[in-house]
């Protein structure tokens, strides 16, 4: 008599359990990697600096971030310098024109001379506010979640003043109207 | 019966019978065997199936949840000297700078500056880029590929080199600011790299572009 065979059944039960289980963890450490690789090098809380600082307008008088506290609030660092932030910010014109009315308000934040800013500012007929940063901030940046200091970034931030999203690279129009939708 | 009660009466079944039979098993073996053949026939499929469905909907929720904590992220960007690997040389009345520009990557003709004992030198030779034609810059030439720049140069015993060059991802959709790199030269020094990377001030890097 073999004790065996009312085994078999047991067996490939567990066998599914473990590949459920295991299937279920690699899922897990994907989740957890994937959300490790976007948050890496970011201190949390680090974005408090950027929420109590002020910055130059284009007309010279300092301006702070507080200004615009209770909005949905998107900050794009940019430079004339860039053409991927060159390329995106029409789209942010007319995110502000389309959603500004559901709270959301863009501040662009440009590392770079003021006389081109001016310039691209105009051309562009930016309808939100655009500030002046020194290159430092640039450094800063660094651990708000754009590890390497690169542009464009953008952090988009809710009216309770949480990091919903930090984007390295550009942020399309199609993301921005989900937030609202 | 509906099916759920169906279900939870199979599995009420199951259960006391196992239960049986683990006591069971000890002292009788003979008829032990015959339940468990039920359950297994049961067990067979019903666990597995349960436990199948169970784990792939696990499974799809925390894909799902991955998903959503990536909305279209475009790649991580590598740091400037991983995108941009540099080395200097000098040779007789020359400075020679070689660029290994990474795949995806590239480098813009008219950003280069140069310096030798912080003194500019206006005469730069770069090779012929490729052209580009950017929405927002119009033609451009840009390096796509590995690339060297030379500098002639008076100097004939030992210099400190400085470098400026900006450069972008096209795969990370961004652009690496202006960058300054010091190397420090002796005559027929070939390959080095650049000097204490991190004690390099933005500030100063930035001089020649960016200074408000």
């Amino acid at each position: 008599m073999s004790s065996d065979a009312p085994l078999k059944p047991v067996s490939a039960g567990k066998r599914a359990l473990l590949l459920g289980a295991a299937g279920f963890g690699a899922s897990v450490a994907g989740a957890y990697g994937g959300y490790w690789w976007l948050t890496r090098g970011t201190v949390a809380g680090d974005e408090a600096k950027l929420l109590n600082a002020s910055f130059e307008g284009l007309d010279g008088k300092q301006q702070p971030i507080s200004t615009w506290k209770g909005k949905t609030l998107i900050v794009n660092f940019w430079a004339t310098w860039c053409g991927p932030c060159r390329e995106e910010m029409p789209e942010f014109v007319k995110a502000q024109t389309d959603f500004s009315a559901k709270g959301l308000q863009f501040v662009g934040v440009a590392i770079d001379r003021r006389a081109p800013v001016e310039k691209f500012a105009k051309d562009l007929a930016i309808n939100y506010p655009v500030l002046l940063a020194d290159v430092s901030w640039l450094e800063g940046l660094k651990t708000m979640g754009n590890p390497q200091g690169v542009l464009p970034f953008t952090m988009v931030i809710s009216p309770k003043s949480n990091v919903m999203l930090r984007r390295v690279g550009k942020l399309k129009y199609s993301e921005i109207a989900a937030i609202f939708a | 019966m509906s099916p759920a009660n169906n279900f939870v009466t199979q599995t009420k079944t199951v259960v006391q019978s196992a239960t049986k039979v683990s006591f069971s098993n000890a002292l009788k073996p003979t008829r032990s065997m015959t339940v468990t053949r039920q359950i297994s026939a049961l067990g067979d499929r019903l666990p597995q199936r349960l436990v199948a469905v169970l784990s792939g909907l696990a499974s799809v929720i925390a894909l799902s949840s991955a998903m959503a904590a990536t909305p279209s992220a475009p790649p991580a960007p590598l740091s400037v000297d991983a995108a941009f690997p540099v080395v200097a040389a000098f040779e007789s009345g020359k400075f020679v700078v070689n660029f290994d520009v990474l795949p995806g990557h590239y480098l813009y003709k008219d950003r280069f500056e140069v310096q030798a004992n912080g003194r500019a030198i206006a005469k730069i030779s770069l090779p012929a880029g490729k052209i580009k034609v950017d929405p927002n810059f119009g033609r451009v030439e840009v390096y796509e590929q590995p690339m060297s720049l030379s500098a002639a140069t008076a100097l004939t015993d030992s210099a400190e080199l400085t470098l400026v060059f900006q450069g972008c991802s096209a795969a990370a959709g961004v652009c690496y600011p202006p960058t300054k790199r010091t190397f420090t030269l002796a005559a027929g020094a070939k390959d080095v790299r650049a000097k204490e990377l991190a004690a390099v001030s933005l500030k100063n890097q930035f001089k020649p572009m960016v200074s408000q």
